[in-house]
């Protein structure tokens, strides 16, 4: 293993046990809103039709009846072994439920975390280099207005115009329409699926009802990933190094990307990580005004219907996901800054 | 006076005449630096002396092409190696920059791309300017470390700026200046922040490179005993105007401008005793306030009302020494 | 040369507009909690009174803001539902005010086991995204009002507390706290007394910008359908309710609650950015 893989290894190792404490106040966090429940948690999760018979069933099983640390070595034992309960709605293990929709969902944030970038960080730049100019102006607007209009309203406004009023964009009943087959399940992005099938005319209408969702949700990510591009920019074009580089009589591009766009990008990474934290959370807005089948829609209507074990879930699988998601982003940003693999 | 090979009736390198930068509108802000007049010929070693503030830095960037957008730049003339640079279209430094005017800064850990490999940096300023190809540009990386003596250049160049001592990356910037073989060399305060013996080498270095290559180099300090010991000629700044230029020899034996004779009795190596070590009463003014037309006038024990009033006469000691004084010394 | 980033030019340009939006943002407040305290008394129509006749119009002279699926009147609905969504945003960030600076100030201040307890609570706070975490406490605490009150309040938390712990470790050491101390004023009174006040200013502009956020945030899960049940008019319910009626084109059903929401929390943003542009002691 050479100096090098040491270090990278050490790197991950270390981004990892930084990791820990949040995943395991993660655990705690949700073990404590269970058994927060008004009344009887048992109740909740054998839900508003069970038996007594039923309810005491659950108690035993959740361990409820024992004492708290009891009750979560038994939590704890259960998500280990992938075990989120039962959705009293469809019957099937959470686990099950959640993992079949969880492509629908990530298909949307991971296509609006894409479009929020490539639109707002050439933004920002743009911005970074001609300040108080017209395009500056519009990315201050478009920050402002992400920040104050609500992503369902958002949703709403953009099914009115495009769909109902201009009719560009189809239905918003979801991912494809019903006379529509799927593509055949690989990766579950039905996008990325029907591009690898080589079905360019079912490709299109996927994309198509992606669009509306997906614009909503990156509209939110545009703004601040577009204030941070240019703020760090206009930092790091400030900065001693490119004068260096300008002075040496680098070319100007060079200057610009390989110089100055690098060191920018790494507070970006880290609020593209945050950008996706609040896509998580308004994915579950966007599913509803959709009719998106993802794992949002089936918190809400898990919620509405009392069902307690998958919301519990949901929420669990939404944190893990953002941990590991930052976990990426740290060591992203390591690679790019090898800086950071300096710090105790 | 001059002990090198320059002669006087050579073309000047580099020619600055009233030359003049502001911030802001003419009428609202005056300029921060008034009317310089500077001269400098291939392969000589010219001093930029004054205090922290005077302009130097501002003047030193105006020279490299590199001043700020917002900096508004008028002089009477403002030449280098023959090229107007007032007149050219476009970007008047676009082939100077790295390639004929190389500069070299102060904090020198800062000056380098910190998420870079400084051989890559270095790389990159060498095939910018001399187009070599890949395995090439490795050779001359090497080259031009070692040039800068550097011990171990194949570690130093996979090495990035944080992994190096201040004193070596000073070496690493030398390097990307001279990368360009430049004709003129600006060195803004380059040892500051440096330890002596650290200062004494990348100086010796500079003087080694400027002799090597015929180059001339403009040397900003604002230390006064370091200036005396390279420099052949010094020029002096006050509050950004120009008070007096002269070969060093002659400005250390008769100085004639007020701030110049100060200057002098606040080096340490000049007094014999602390006792006799005066500090030089004031600071600087302020560029906001309404200034007078000699901006040392507040500070002046020979000042007369025409001093704040009258546009500064310049009075020629002979022998190249320049001052611009009412009651020079 | 248009690579170069002009700090000076930058501000300078920014002043006039700056000005302009803050008292902008100010008038628009005032029109919000003029709302909130008189606007059941104003309102045209009985925001709660069904008349199926006129349902689903359009606006109009005497509905300038239509009527819904039960004949009510929109506009009334609009105007009576400020005071319930402010409402909840105040008192969400009320709680988080007071708890979490308390929570922070008790962590800069003790330092050591408590300064590392409330900061692994802060930082699980923070792992979940944020709505998601929302939605979880609503649903667990039943479906309440008082249950997304505490919802907003729990994750609006961290703003508060890291500040508050931020601003109170900096001045613990300071010269008047330790007079203080050696006057023998006791560490609450110290806190609250002596080093609140320096802190109020950013935790102000904090809370401004919050509100605007709790908003977003009580509306949203009284769309999915937390919280506020109907017939009480809410914008995020109205919004809801109206989103069914898209596809018909009754567009005044969701439009009209749904500018109200944006209008209140730009109001509160805009005025937040101010506080902040004022406060900033670089910006004179």
């Amino acid at each position: 293993m050479t100096a090098g893989q040491h270090a990278a290894g050490t790197l991950l190792l270390r981004r990892i046990l930084v990791g820990i404490p949040s995943l395991v106040g993660v655990v705690v966090a949700t073990f404590l809103l269970t058994r927060a429940l008004p009344g009887d948690p048992a109740a909740y999760f054998a839900g508003p039709a069970a038996t007594a018979a039923s309810i005491e069933e659950i108690r035993q099983r959740l361990g409820l009846d024992r004492g708290i640390t009891d009750q979560f070595i038994l939590y704890v034992r259960d998500l280990v072994r992938g075990d989120l309960g039962t959705s009293l709605l469809s019957g099937q293990p959470v686990l099950d439920d959640l993992l079949r929709r969880l492509p629908a969902s990530l298909e949307l944030t991971l296509l609006a975390l894409m479009l929020a970038s490539g639109v707002g960080i050439p933004l920002g730049i743009a911005a970074a280099l001609r300040p108080g100019s017209g395009i500056d102006g519009v990315c201050s607007v478009l920050a402002m207005i992400g920040q104050a209009v609500p992503t369902f309203f958002m949703g709403l406004i953009l099914v009115f115009v495009f769909y109902y009023t201009l009719e560009w964009a189809p239905a918003p009943i979801g991912r494809l329409d019903i006379i529509y087959a799927p593509p055949r399940a690989l990766t579950g992005f039905w996008s990325v699926d029907a591009a690898l099938v080589g079905d360019i005319d079912l490709l299109g209408r996927v994309l198509a009802q992606l669009v509306l969702p997906v614009v909503t949700l990156a509209f939110f990510g545009l703004g601040p990933l577009a204030r941070m591009t240019r703020a760090s920019m206009l930092e790091v074009l400030a900065s001693d190094f490119i004068r260096t580089a300008r002075a040496a009589g680098l070319p100007h591009r060079m200057v610009l990307w390989t110089y100055a766009f690098r060191n920018a990008l790494i507070p970006v990474l880290g609020t593209a990580g945050m950008v996706f934290s609040f896509l998580l959370g308004a994915n579950v807005l966007v599913e509803k005004v959709f009719g998106w089948p993802g794992v949002g829609a089936y918190a809400i209507e898990a919620v509405l219907a009392s069902d307690y074990a998958p919301v519990q879930g949901f929420v669990i699988a939404m944190a893990m996901l953002y941990l590991l998601v930052n976990l990426a982003i740290d060591i992203c940003s390591s690679i790019i800054d090898p800086r950071m693999s300096f710090d105790e | 006076m001059t002990d090198d090979a320059t002669a006087p009736d050579q073309p000047p390198l580099l020619e600055a005449r009233g030359l003049s930068i502001r911030f802001g509108s003419a009428g609202r802000v005056p300029a921060t630096v008034e009317s310089i007049d500077m001269t400098i010929r291939r392969g000589e070693i010219v001093g930029l002396v004054g205090e922290s503030g005077s302009g130097k830095s501002l003047f030193a960037h105006a020279v490299a092409g590199i001043l700020d957008p917002a900096a508004v730049l008028e002089a009477a003339s403002f030449k280098f190696g023959g090229v107007d640079l007032l007149a050219r279209p476009g970007d008047p430094w676009r082939d100077l920059r790295g390639r004929e005017i190389g500069i070299v800064f102060q904090n020198p850990r800062g000056a380098l791309n910190p998420i870079r490999r400084v051989g890559q940096q270095l790389g990159d300023v060498i095939r910018t300017h001399r187009q070599t190809t890949a395995m090439a540009t490795r050779d001359a990386v090497l080259d031009a470390l070692r040039s800068v003596r550097i011990p171990d250049p194949a570690r130093c160049a996979d090495a990035y700026p944080a992994d190096l001592s201040g004193g070596m990356c000073q070496r690493v910037l030398l390097a990307i200046a001279l990368a360009g073989r430049p004709a003129l060399l600006i060195a803004d305060e380059p040892t500051t922040g440096l330890d002596t013996t650290t200062q004494a080498a990348v100086l010796e270095l500079m003087i080694e490179a400027a002799a090597a290559r015929r180059m001339a180099t403009l040397f900003i300090t604002h230390d006064l005993s370091l200036a005396r010991s390279y420099c052949q000629r010094l020029v002096v700044m006050h509050a950004g105007q120009v008070v007096e230029a002269a070969p060093t020899a002659g400005l250390f034996d008769a100085p004639a401008h007020p701030y110049s004779a100060r200057l002098i009795g606040a080096t340490p190596a000049n007094a014999r005793q602390v006792a006799q070590l005066q500090g030089v009463a004031g600071t600087l003014p302020r560029i906001s306030a309404r200034l007078p037309r000699c901006r040392f006038a507040d500070r002046c024990d020979r000042v007369t009302s025409p001093c704040r009033t009258e546009p500064l006469p310049r009075v020629d000691r002979g022998g190249e020494h320049l001052v611009n004084c009412r009651h020079p010394l | 040369m248009s690579d170069g980033a002009s700090s000076l030019a930058e501000v300078a340009d920014d002043r006039p507009r700056r000005r302009y939006r803050g008292w902008g943002g100010i008038a628009l407040l005032g029109v919000f909690i003029v709302l909130v305290l008189v606007g059941p008394w104003v309102v045209p129509h009985d925001p709660l009174a069904p008349a199926p006749a006129a349902k689903l119009s359009p606006p109009s002279a005497s509905h300038v803001f239509g009527t819904d699926q039960l004949g009510r009147d929109v506009f009334s609905r609009v105007i009576t539902a400020t005071r319930l969504d402010l409402g909840i945003a105040f008192a969400a960030v009320s709680i988080s005010l007071v708890l979490g600076t308390a929570l922070g100030a008790a962590a800069g201040w003790a330092g050591g086991w408590t300064d590392r307890i409330v900061g692994r609570l802060l930082d699980t706070i923070m792992a979940f995204p944020l709505f998601v975490l929302a939605v979880g406490v609503a649903a667990a605490l039943g479906n309440s009002i008082s249950s997304v009150v505490i919802a907003t309040a729990v994750v609006n938390l961290p703003f508060y507390a890291r500040q508050s712990r931020a601003e109170v470790n900096r001045r613990r050491g300071a010269g008047f706290v330790e007079a203080a101390r050696l006057a023998g004023t006791g560490p609450v009174a110290i806190v609250a007394l002596h080093i609140m006040p320096n802190v109020a200013p950013p935790l102000m502009v904090q809370s401004s910008l919050n509100m605007g956020w709790a908003i977003l945030n009580a509306a949203g899960l009284s769309f999915i359908g937390l919280g506020v049940r109907p017939p009480q008019p809410e914008w995020g319910i109205m919004v809801s309710e109206g989103a069914a009626n898209i596809f018909s084109g009754e567009w005044w059903l969701f439009v009209f609650p749904g500018a109200a929401l944006m209008l209140a929390v730009l109001a509160f943003s805009v005025v937040g950015d101010t506080l902040r542009d004022r406060l900033d002691p670089r910006r004179r």
